[in-house]
């Protein structure tokens, strides 16, 4: 599969977005829709971010649905941010925020540095995480399924995801501390 | 800076790691104490039937009683209301509380809060103003609280991993290709960002690991053409090395997992009639003598959340 589609990107071959829109483009609608809470949107997203990746392929990516959910993940962003003035609804990203928010020591500074230097702790950090804990972790954060799906998936309540991920979380602001990063 | 900051910066968290975390169908739910509390409750069915002595009130444990409550709190579980209270129930009253048997004994529930959370330090006990003053309440005091415990040792909770190898790693940035590299980012970006000091850039660079942050790489496209073949390749094959040695020695080890989990089987142990998740049912008296339990361990005390595990 991999091989196949490195050879439809490498020769321009439009089958390539095809492919891989059948292949990846559940998971991308749905980390996309769980940021707009919006399944135009969310279409819209992923339309764009397979245009993004025909665009920056090659190179290969490490993993496709990785990159492709990467992709995106930046996408949908920029749609709620475009939005974010006609005050519109926005899936589950206001509570994901909302929690992420509870890591960040110093909410009013804001340094260039510290922007680098938090995507150095967050991927450590994240690949610190014993594996249950990390499939969690990036299922909210990452692909931004909702608790109950989360809870579905691990076959835990949702009160026990929720605790699992302010536990998390709380680990995260102790690094972040520790690291000095003023986030 | 905010949590959108944190969110976007999920973007480095290398790809294979991702990978593993995409949505699986989803397994069948299973609620993990509930197994437990109906086996008790069954082996208490039989003992009470044994002994005719049964009845639907169960006694409140006082103090001295403490170290072993299995028996008086895992009784009321079997009886657990396995309907969600109404929406409005929970929606317009900041406590909801059901009799679980006939005449004493309930249990009370608090709304999901989510506690303005500092880590706990070792002996310290945070909870929601709302459980605190459940638990004060002259009116509770035959009650159990719906509750979810999540212990911490202060500092040792996170652990920066001794980085033997980062003086080593610190070495190959002596390389000529990756100082003058270095020194022509600094110039590159300094106009833009005026306020770095070159110790802070120098903290940027560790910090960032590997070299994959947009400035970085729009200004690699410009630089590229500045160096010959050779060069750009004894270039690339340094920074390989260097991104390299830094994806492959972690610096943070996760050790608050493990001890959490040992001071909740410690907990249940002593007869806390909590799951391993520790959610459970704790009496106002357990809750505030909690601390002597353990002074070397601070713990966060939550409402526990409502749902019920069937319904997710």
């Amino acid at each position: 599969m991999r091989e196949e589609l490195e050879e439809l990107f490498l020769t321009r071959n439009e089958e390539a977005l095809a492919r891989v829109r059948a292949e990846f483009g559940g998971l991308m609608f749905s980390a996309a829709y769980g940021i707009t809470g919006d399944r135009a949107e969310a279409e819209e997203c992923v339309s764009d971010a397979l245009l993004d990746a025909w665009n920056s392929i090659p190179p290969m990516p490490k993993s496709m649905p990785a990159y492709l959910t990467k992709l995106v993940r930046s996408r949908a962003i920029d749609r709620v941010r475009e939005r974010k003035s006609q005050r519109r609804g926005g899936g589950e990203l206001p509570l994901i925020l909302d929690e992420l928010s509870e890591c960040v020591p110093d909410p009013a500074s804001s340094h260039f540095e510290d922007e680098l230097a938090l995507r150095a702790v967050i991927a450590e950090f994240t690949a610190a995480l014993p594996p249950e804990e990390r499939r969690l972790f990036l299922g909210r954060y990452f692909f931004s399924r909702t608790v109950k799906e989360l809870a579905v998936e691990f076959g835990l309540t949702r009160g026990a995801v929720k605790m699992r991920l302010m536990r998390t979380r709380l680990k995260l602001k102790q690094i972040l501390e520790k690291e000095g990063i003023e986030v | 800076m905010n949590g959108k900051d944190i969110f976007k910066a999920f973007d480095a968290v290398d790809e294979g790691l991702i990978e593993q975390a995409i949505p699986r169908e989803g397994k069948k739910v299973r609620a993990r104490f509930l197994p437990a509390a109906a086996a008790a409750c069954l082996i208490l069915g039989v003992g009470a039937a044994m002994a005719v002595a049964w009845s639907n009130t169960v006694s409140i444990p006082n103090k001295k009683q403490q170290a072993d409550l299995s028996v008086n709190t895992i009784t009321p579980r079997s009886e657990l209301p396995t309907e969600k209270p109404t929406p409005d129930a929970t929606e317009n009253s900041a406590l909801t509380s059901e009799p679980v048997s006939t005449e004493t004994l309930r249990i009370i529930w608090g709304k999901d809060e989510i506690l303005d959370s500092h880590v706990p330090q070792r002996g310290e006990i945070l909870m929601p103003g709302s459980l605190e003053e459940a638990i004060n309440d002259e009116k509770n005091s035959d009650c159990l609280f719906a509750v979810c415990i999540t212990p911490y040792r202060g500092k040792e909770a996170t652990k920066i991993v001794n980085e033997s190898w980062y003086n080593e790693w610190l070495k190959l940035f002596e390389n000529p290709i990756i100082k003058r590299f270095l020194a022509d980012y600094e110039n590159y970006i300094t106009p833009e960002w005026p306020s770095f000091t070159p110790e802070e850039l120098q903290e940027m660079y560790q910090g960032e690991g590997p070299m994959d942050v947009v400035p970085k790489r729009k200004f690699m496209l410009e630089w590229k053409k500045e160096l010959t073949e050779e060069e750009w390749e004894s270039f690339t094959a340094a920074k390989e090395e260097i991104d390299e040695i830094w994806m492959n020695n972690p610096k943070y080890e996760d050790v608050a997992d493990q001890l959490m989990r040992e001071e909740i089987l410690r907990l249940i142990a002593l007869g806390y009639d909590l799951d391993e998740n520790g959610m459970g049912f704790l009496t106002a008296e357990q809750i505030k003598t909690f601390a002597k339990k353990n002074p070397d361990i601070g713990y966060i005390i939550q409402w526990q959340d409502r749902d019920d595990p069937m319904d997710a």
